[in-house]
């Protein structure tokens, strides 16, 4: 087994669930999970990678967000994109779990209203669980800056979903 | 529950931390499909990844359409920075200011199009006085630095560790094209437009818009620190693409390493990029080429780039597209650099230049239809470009109506 099948083996299912987590879609998550791991080829082709799981995250999180941002984009014209059947809670009944799908659907759309380094930010703290220091080196920030970068975007992503959800889907 | 408590901070909070588990606790299926695993792996073993041709990838119509992006963004900061002045605004002026006495700046730019046939770019650039730019894109895979004052550059492949070095001493001394930010330096103190204020991204900011040859940018200033959060552009001759300019940094160490010409140890000579400056002949090329591609020898359908792309993907899909019979990555990169000079003409176009196209549906070698002309600068007459890739010089009285 080579290297890069070892690389793969071991940090695909990660990337998977990334990728389908944000997308909430199988054919762009696959295509997302093939972008991420040849940006990461690349990118090791240039330079020494010392930690392909979190270089791999912050890869598939920037691509998914991008295709979330062209998806907000083009949402006059298309729309559903997410699969409304995979929201599971720990006993989820129809309402609930139609309830997540939406909640779920409503933060992919505000992620996609966040700038650029927010939105990642964002989701790799709140999704993947990177640590600041991980986050900071993959971006190039430092540790400081990942933290006011975070606070910028909770803060907007509670304007943005308390906005947009009415007062009854917002009991909780 | 009323509006109110639904506002409040905690029950936002609370509605945030919700959503956030909802995304973690969607099930994920089995995945990703097994062709895509092997996909990836074959690229990974030297080989040829189909997802390279697939619906992602950076095939040569992508990089086509990559390549003019990038020169649409930073040709829009130069066309934003050397516009003339109008209305007023103190922060504005600051921010112009603070261009004028940096050191270094770098941001993220981000361009797309309304068009799926169109890849999101994302470019990271870093500038560094007295001229030197880097700018990084594909997740690092693709390194452009330019030397202002030297009038050199380097374009550096990391995917196939290859380098293309440039020569920019021949260009037109009223027309320096690599010294971005000596034009970015000139931003007017006064903006056309002085916008309303707004909230962005949780930030109170105000905007001032700045328009010149129906070209219009516009920066967003915050209202309480000053800063330039961002930069929003419209390009006039590429309808529906958008650039957005954001996280902004002055000032910052940038290791002078960061703009050496050198290439990479072990990397090798790449394609020759052609820097002379671009005229009506790398038009005429680019529509020859098409036309000799389409299967029915038709011209393009429009010369918009995203309609472009869109087009070539049609004919893909319809047949239409005739492969060559050369189909060597030299030979790609030749095509790709002299369709992207071909373009590139049409969109420095002035509006004063008054061009026309009217190459739908004609075929190539139709003499007697006019499917371009223009008023090249500082000419009563115009070019006119015909089916058959003719060029005749005619007043304005006998264009075609």
């Amino acid at each position: 087994m080579t290297d890069w099948e070892r690389i793969v083996g071991r940090h695909g299912p990660a990337v998977w669930q990334t990728a389908y987590r944000l997308l909430g879609n199988r054919e762009e998550a696959a295509d997302c999970f093939g972008e991420t791991f040849l940006a990461a080829l690349e990118f090791s082709r240039g330079q020494k990678v010392r930690n392909y799981g979190g270089l791999l995250r912050c890869l598939c999180t920037c691509r998914a967000m991008d295709r979330l941002r062209q998806r907000a984009r083009l949402s006059g014209r298309e729309e559903g994109l997410a699969d409304w059947s995979n929201v599971a809670s720990a006993n989820p009944g129809p309402v609930e779990e139609v309830q997540a799908t939406e909640l779920s659907e409503r933060l992919r759309r505000a992620l996609a209203k966040l700038p650029g380094q927010e939105a990642e930010v964002f989701c790799l703290r709140c999704l993947s669980e990177l640590s600041y220091r991980d986050i900071g080196r993959q971006l190039g920030l430092k540790t400081s800056a990942v933290g006011v970068l975070l606070h910028r975007a909770r803060s907007r992503l509670r304007e943005l979903l308390s906005g947009s959800i009415g007062s009854s889907e917002a009991e909780i | 529950m009323n509006d109110k408590q639904n506002n409040s901070p905690q029950k936002a909070e609370q509605i945030v931390e919700k959503a956030v588990r909802a995304i973690r606790e969607v099930r994920v299926p089995q995945g990703p499909p097994g062709e895509v695993v092997e996909s990836v792996l074959t690229a990974g073993n030297g080989g040829r990844s189909e997802f390279a041709k697939g619906s992602f990838g950076m095939n040569w119509i992508m990089k086509i359409a990559a390549a003019i992006l990038i020169v649409v963004g930073i040709g829009a900061v130069i066309g934003l920075v050397t516009q003339g002045s109008g209305g007023s605004g103190v922060a504005f002026a600051a921010v112009a200011q603070q261009f004028r006495n940096a050191r270094t700046v770098t941001y993220t730019m981000i361009t797309d199009a309304d068009s799926e046939a169109i890849p999101t770019m994302r470019m990271e650039m870093s500038y560094k006085q007295p001229g030197y730019w880097r700018m990084t894109g594909g997740a690092g895979s693709v390194v452009g630095i330019t030397d202002g004052t030297q009038k050199k550059a380097i374009l550096i492949n990391h995917s196939e560790k290859q380098f293309s070095e440039m020569n920019f001493s021949n260009l037109p001394q009223d027309k320096p094209e690599i010294e971005f930010f000596e034009w970015l330096r000139t931003l007017p103190d006064r903006a056309d437009e002085v916008l309303g204020e707004k909230e962005m991204d949780g930030r109170r900011v105000q905007g001032f818009r700045v328009s010149e040859n129906g070209m219009t940018g516009t920066f967003w200033i915050d209202t309480e620190t000053g800063d330039l959060t961002r930069v929003e552009m419209e390009f006039p001759n590429a309808p529906g693409t958008h650039g957005v300019m954001t996280d902004f940094q002055f000032d910052l160490e940038l290791e002078d390493s960061l703009f050496s010409l050198t290439p990479p140890e072990g990397y090798t000579q790449g394609p020759q990029i052609d820097t002379s400056p671009i005229d009506q002949d790398d038009l005429v090329k680019f529509l020859r080429w098409w036309s000799t591609h389409n299967r029915d020898g038709l011209f393009p359908p429009s010369l918009n780039h995203a309609k472009l792309a869109e087009a070539v993907m049609e004919m893909i899909r319809t047949g239409k597209l005739v492969a060559d019979q050369e189909t060597t990555k030299d030979k790609q990169q030749r095509d790709t650099l002299q369709i992207t000079r071909g373009i590139m003409f049409v969109m420095m176009m002035k509006p004063e230049s008054d061009w026309h196209y009217a190459g739908k549906g004609v075929k190539l070698g139709d003499a007697d239809t006019a499917i371009f002309w223009y008023k090249p600068e500082g000419s009563e007459t115009y070019q006119v470009i015909y089916g058959d890739l003719s060029i005749k010089e005619l007043a304005k009285a006998d264009l075609p109506r």
